[in-house]
């Protein structure tokens, strides 16, 4: 008999953590307007004669590290 | 039509690297991947056995240096020069005591700011003779940045006359790039063809960690605070284009443009928002 209050007590308190959960994340959805973490930046750039901008697709980019 | 490139990424020197090249076989661009791998280990502050920790640890003894590594030191006292101290790999002691005491995959250290101090002058504290060097006692270098850019410029000379090598955003196109007109390469968010020209990239916001960073300030000791948060520039070498971006980052707002001016070919200043 113990045994099976102890069954119905897991399984009871498995349901409800599911529960909590799915109604958790259903709450909190990801707000994809959201501001950017870190902060975003704003600048200038400034190109020199000697460099040409372009509409091509980067190879690579100077951010990695 | 464009030429084939052989493009290759890898991890290494705690960052992410790719390498690009046109007419060479695909073991060229692996021996440069182990090249970097050995010279990294040697470069590293995070073990004991590095040539560097040998260096950092030797209290002013003069020890035995590999020609890599002199070059390295050696264009660390032309960067001090250049940069009228601002790019002072000196920082070490500041690095640890703002918490960048091993891998930052792996997390900063507690911060003990109150030990802090300015960083000595470069030229007082080490002295690089013909294959050895010496480090004054109690001064500790720390070779991260300037390390990636002088391994781009020589992986780009290994690579032949048409590639790009990017060591973590530290990176030397040689060459006119597939169809000659330069290598289309990402900097301050517009795609600029860089042709046997070099870029890089000095920001505080990687490597960051609540309100410090690891981009060290050697006139205070402490994570820069100059205004700009990040600064982007092409120069004529990687080596070069890292030392004008953290210049330029450490001198802030008012002063970078005219700096940037007179020293890169372009440049970008960004602040946060």
């Amino acid at each position: 008999m113990r045994a099976v209050l102890l069954k119905a007590a897991a399984t009871a308190l498995t349901i409800a953590a599911t529960v909590a959960s799915a109604t958790f994340v259903n709450s909190h959805l990801k707000n994809t307007q959201a501001p950017l973490q870190p902060p975003v930046l704003t600048g200038t750039l400034t190109i020199g004669a000697s460099v040409q901008p372009s509409n091509v697709e980067p190879l690579t980019s100077t951010y990695a590290s | 039509m464009s030429a084939t490139v052989r493009a290759h990424e890898f991890e290494a020197l705690g960052t992410t690297c790719a390498l690009f090249a046109i007419g060479q076989p695909s073991e060229r661009l692996h021996e440069c991947e182990r090249w970097v791998n050995r010279l990294g280990a040697r470069l590293t502050r995070f073990s004991s056995d590095s040539e560097l920790s040998r260096l950092n640890a030797s209290r002013g003894r003069w020890l035995e240096t590999s020609p890599e590594m002199s070059a390295i030191l050696i264009e660390s006292l032309r960067a001090y020069e250049n940069s009228a101290g601002l790019v002072n790999v000196a920082v070490l002691p500041s690095m640890l005591a703002v918490g960048y005491t091993r891998p930052f995959v792996q997390g900063a250290k507690v911060a003990t700011l109150d030990v802090v101090e300015p960083a000595p002058a470069l030229p007082d504290v080490l002295e690089v003779g013909e294959g050895r060097a010496r480090l004054a006692p109690g001064a500790g270098i720390d070779l991260g940045g300037v390390a990636k850019g002088w391994m781009s410029d020589r992986i780009a000379e290994m690579l032949g006359p048409n590639a790009v090598a990017n060591m973590g955003g530290d990176l030397m196109a040689a060459g006119g790039g597939p169809d000659g007109d330069g290598w289309p390469v990402a900097v301050g968010g517009t795609t600029l063809m860089l042709a046997d020209q070099a870029a890089a990239t000095s920001s505080t916001r990687k490597r960051r960690w609540g309100d410090l960073h690891h981009l060290i300030d050697p006139r205070s000791g402490l994570p820069a605070a100059s205004g700009l948060a990040e600064v982007s520039v092409v120069a004529s070498s990687a080596f070069d284009a890292e030392v004008i971006a953290k210049t330029a980052l450490l001198l802030g707002a008012e002063c970078a443009p005219a700096y940037c001016a007179a020293h890169a070919h372009a440049w970008w200043l960004g602040r946060a928002v």
